[in-house]
């Protein structure tokens, strides 16, 4: 017989069940195959039917043809709270095999009605408990960055704690190896700038003064912004991947038991080896830049090399050079600072190492453009 | 009951490179056994497992899981018979994004059309049946010790109840205790669930206590297939030193 309705009446039936009503209560008569495969039909025939929990008080197995323990967990869920717990209350004309399942899964049915425990968090607490973390964050760099300068100061007293051979390496890593991609990058850049500066120029007959422009610019702002934000990406990234991966695989704790200092393995070479490679990375940026611009300046400003140098040098003073690779330890410092501790301050696990990575590059990125700004209000108010 | 062999492993050879892994290893297992892969380090016992579960292709030879020939079988064929197998790896393999409730129910999510309500249930039981307790759900791996990770793993290689179940080292990393609580669980899920368990081992405690077959490998073949009680008998060197172990505790 059919179900047509979505009604609960008495007599409910399906492919799956039939329904019968007695004077103890109803009788649920399972049958064909609960198992996981038919589960999703059979979750839509008791939906259909309206078959609640509380209204089946016994199950009879006789016609069922398969069970495991999916099924077994669908059929006791049926029943109610109060007979579901012992032995094999509610249960007819199960076989060995069935009734075995039935035993293995029921025990664990406290554990599987436990409502699952959902943290309840608007908009407005999310915004909240952001605000915390970022706080707690920038408070744990700061704090690190304290603990970084006591280390450096035991160094300075007793200079041979210093780690030639790591800061040898890191240098290599930080300066050496990053020197070809900001010689492309500060030069396309100074081409980009010229080429610029020529279209808003070229109407007032002003193209000398292009090179005052991107001399000044690339110098003073253009390259230490562009080529921090460059080291950020490269050596900050690289910084925390290494240490989160050594602190995944507890090689930080191996060094510490060793005797050493981690900040002194770990974090002194690169954050110094940051600060020398950062300022010499900007000049060589200085460097290709005004090339960059030199090169395209003939053919767009008709200028002569000759006459490009000889403005360069009435216009570009060493003020501005001074300035420009002045910033570059400060936001050296920053980089190193925040890629060291998040990646020694990563969590354990495999996927924090992508997770702190990422991070870095953001916040690095941040801190470079933010001591940017106030160094710019400062020198500014200084009138340099 | 005449009824084919659920895995059939035939004259496998695995080479990298000129380092020659297995040079013909062949053995049968039929429903509801349990049984242990045993061999000293090198000798190609995880290897072997990849490549009967279709992760690795081997250099010759032939896989049957379910009568199927797993390594000349399509896509289709492939993605059917891995769900009704399950794999717990030598340290869980949990995906780190995920909760452990999230994990468990990850093959349910993919394979089946369940509503999520039913999901969760059946996440949890499986998890209850690993012998997790329910807070361990909501939890993250990163926040579970070995033994649970190891679990949980187990709740998620059983979740879409499979017939047939490959551990890789299940009782590696544990303390005794605990490796001997998984011993008993693994054991359990045999006898109750009526799977069909093949584990790679190193564990004698594991294979003495739970284990039915014993299939040891060595110099790339199968050098003893039987009972635990016959198989350390075998006149051969690895054998003798193996289990000699921990003879003299025994006695």
């Amino acid at each position: 017989m059919a179900f047509p309705g979505k009604r609960m009446t008495p007599d409910a039936a399906s492919r799956w069940f039939r329904l019968e009503q007695v004077s103890a209560g109803n009788v649920l008569y399972a049958m064909g195959d609960w198992r996981l495969a038919s589960l999703p039909a059979i979750d839509a025939a008791l939906a259909g039917a309206g078959v609640a929990k509380a209204l089946v008080s016994e199950i009879d197995g006789s016609a069922l043809t398969g069970l495991d323990s999916a099924g077994a967990l669908a059929l006791l869920l049926l029943l109610g709270r109060d007979t579901a717990g012992d032995g094999a209350a509610g249960l007819l004309n199960f076989n060995e095999t069935r009734r075995d399942i039935i035993n293995l899964v029921r025990p664990h049915l406290d554990a599987v009605r436990l409502a699952p425990a959902r943290s309840q968090q608007g908009t407005l607490g999310h915004v909240g408990r952001s605000a915390g973390h970022v706080f707690v964050m920038v408070r744990d760099h700061v704090r690190f960055l304290g603990l970084t300068l006591m280390e450096l100061v035991k160094v300075v007293a007793r200079p041979t704690r210093l780690r030639t051979r790591e800061l040898a390496q890191q240098i290599g890593q930080c300066f050496v190896n990053a020197i070809p991609i900001v010689v492309l990058l500060m030069f396309l850049i100074g081409m980009v700038l010229t080429y610029l500066l020529a279209l808003v120029t070229e109407p007032y007959g002003a193209g000398l003064f292009v090179v005052d422009g991107v001399t000044v610019g690339v110098c003073r702002e253009i390259a230490p912004i562009l080529v921090a934000i460059l080291v950020a990406g490269r050596s900050g990234a690289a910084f925390t991947a290494e240490l989160a991966s050594m602190n995944l695989r507890e090689e930080v704790d191996a060094i510490a038991v060793l005797g050493l200092s981690p900040f002194q393995v770990l974090v002194l070479p690169r954050l110094l080896a940051l600060t020398v490679a950062l300022p010499l990375l900007i000049f060589v940026g200085d460097v290709a830049g005004i090339f960059g611009s030199m090169v395209l300046a003939r053919p767009q400003l008709d200028l002569s090399y000759a006459t490009y140098i000889e403005r360069t040098a009435a216009a570009l003073t060493p003020r501005q050079v001074i300035i420009g690779l002045a910033k570059a330890p400060l936001f050296a410092a920053a980089i190193a600072v925040i890629a060291c501790h998040m990646g020694l301050a990563a969590p354990r696990e495999a996927r924090a190492v992508g997770i702190s990575t990422t991070s870095t590059v953001v916040q690095s990125i941040v801190a470079v453009i933010l001591i940017d700004a106030a160094l710019a209000i400062l020198f500014a108010k200084l009138g340099w | 009951m005449n009824e084919p062999a659920l895995i059939e492993v035939d004259a496998i050879v695995t080479r990298f490179g000129a380092k020659v892994i297995h040079d013909g290893v062949g053995f049968q297992v039929k429903r509801g056994e349990l049984v242990a892969i045993v061999g000293g380090s090198g000798t190609g016992k995880s290897v072997l497992l990849r490549e009967i579960v279709g992760l690795l292709r081997p250099t010759g030879g032939r896989v049957r899981l379910f009568g199927e020939d797993v390594w000349r079988a399509g896509d289709v064929v492939l993605a059917q018979l891995r769900t009704r197998f399950g794999m717990l790896f030598q340290d869980g393999a949990l995906f780190s994004s995920l909760t452990v409730a999230q994990n468990v129910a990850a093959p349910l999510v993919e394979h089946t059309r369940l509503a999520p309500a039913r999901i969760d249930a059946l996440a949890r039981l499986r998890l209850a049946m690993a012998n997790l307790p329910p807070d361990a759900a909501n939890k993250m791996p990163s926040q579970l010790s070995g033994g649970m990770r190891k679990r949980a793993a187990l709740a998620r290689a059983l979740a879409l109840e499979p017939e047939l179940l490959f551990l890789d080292e299940p009782t590696s990393g544990l303390d005794p205790i605990a490796a001997r609580a998984f011993d008993r669980l693994v054991r359990s899920l045999a006898d109750d669930l009526g799977l069909t368990i093949v584990l790679v081992t190193h564990d004698l405690d594991t294979l003495f206590s739970i284990v039915d077959r014993v299939i040891v490998l060595a110099e790339g073949r199968v050098i003893a297939d039987g009972p635990v009680a016959e198989v350390r008998r075998v006149d051969n060197d690895w054998i003798r030193s193996y289990f000699s172990a921990t003879a003299a505790e025994r006695a």
